[in-house]
């Protein structure tokens, strides 16, 4: 007698099988004590998968899912204020760093530098050709009122740009450990 | 079922988003079931399951029935899941020879009375916590979630020989755990039936 194997067995008990097959197989089953045994065992199995406990997640679970969401008005107008006061923050530094350089572009050109990049974008050769498009698309008014913002910190450059370091730091730490867990981005 | 994820998903499409809240109570333990499984951390799992809400309420709109929400939901799941394990560099499904089905000997079943003196029902849910994530998770899709194959094709995006073939490890694996277990709750008179197995 040639006994079903395990795959028809799986296949018998989780009805995956055609109506016509099934019959044949439970004739055969019926009679073999063996595959009736290994049924019955696949069979206890299957009733355990299929009943097993779920696990629940916590109780404040959808009112969390919900949070996110569709936030509480207070929440969201926390979150509002968060949102814009980085993109303040991340403008002025970007403004600051652009100014900066371009202040630095000026003196350049009042020095009858005919190069135009003394300071330190000298040593940043990488990134001239950024600099350029930077100086062509910046107006001179915006490049005067961040100038006033350089100047106000003094001649001392590596304290600016060491400032600048920092900022950037404490941003992308703020950001990191703060922001991205608080809004669970 | 599906009906009435339909009629809460209309609700919260027409701008009732507190319906969603039902939605989520209806499908929350089977979806933290399936990432426990193949997280093997609660914590995980549960931040995972939140992911997975919160991006199918944001593509809400874009699901267009093919297939039931429980079926495209828990497709959500099964990927955070997995981007979860890559994240830890634990592969969803490893990489190995799929398509091919092990020559398999045919196997005795545990006696009768065997069978009958276990607490085979929290043995196998135990044992299938400890089943690696892949197996775990196209078995909890199956027998759980009560998913066709097809349904778990696309869920998974596995090939259909894969799903089967991951499907019959597992099955393997929990025998092999169940003989296991006997041979520790019955060490004389289960030795013999468990070395059949």
């Amino acid at each position: 007698m040639t006994h079903l194997s395990i795959e028809q067995i799986h296949a018998l008990v989780d009805r995956t099988i055609r109506e016509d097959e099934r019959k044949r197989f439970m004739e055969h089953v019926r009679a073999c004590d063996r595959c009736s045994r290994q049924v019955q065992f696949e069979a206890r199995l299957r009733d355990a998968l299929t009943t097993t406990p779920l696990i629940s997640p916590s109780r404040k679970f959808t009112q969390q899912v919900m949070e996110r969401i569709a936030p509480s008005p207070v929440l969201a107008m926390v979150y509002r204020i968060l949102g814009a006061g980085g993109k303040i923050l991340a403008m002025a530094l970007v403004l600051g760093i652009l100014g900066y350089a371009l202040s630095l572009r000026l003196d350049g050109i009042q020095n009858d530098d005919p190069s135009g990049s003394s300071g330190i974008l000298s040593d940043l050769s990488g990134l001239s050709a950024y600099y350029r498009e930077a100086s062509r698309l910046i107006s001179l008014q915006s490049v005067n009122v961040s100038r006033e913002v350089v100047e106000a910190a003094g001649p001392d450059r590596a304290k600016l740009f060491t400032m600048i370091v920092l900022t950037f730091i404490v941003l992308g730490a703020v950001d990191r450990y703060v922001m991205r867990p608080k809004l669970k981005l | 079922m599906a009906d009435q994820d339909r009629d809460l998903i209309d609700r919260v499409l027409r701008g009732e988003v507190s319906a969603y809240a039902m939605l989520v109570d209806r499908h929350k333990d089977k979806a933290m079931t399936l990432a426990v499984r193949m997280l093997k951390n609660r914590e995980d799992a549960e931040e995972a399951v939140q992911d997975a809400f919160v991006r199918a309420f944001h593509s809400l709109p874009s699901f267009e029935w093919r297939s039931s929400f429980a079926t495209w939901f828990y497709r959500i799941v099964y990927n955070v899941c997995a981007t979860a394990l890559a994240r830890r560099r634990e592969p969803a499904a490893p990489p190995e020879d799929d398509d091919q089905v092990e020559e398999v000997a045919s196997v005795d079943p545990l006696p009768d009375a065997m069978i009958e003196s276990m607490e085979i029902g929290s043995i196998v849910a135990e044992e299938v916590e400890k089943l690696p994530p892949a197996l775990a998770g196209v078995v909890t899709l199956f027998f759980l979630h009560e998913m066709t194959y097809d349904e778990i094709v696309q869920a998974t995006g596995m090939p259909l020989g894969t799903v089967k073939v991951k499907l019959f490890r597992a099955r393997q694996a929990l025998r092999k755990a169940l003989a296991a277990r006997l041979r520790e709750q019955k060490p004389e008179g289960a030795r013999k039936a468990a070395t059949t197995l």
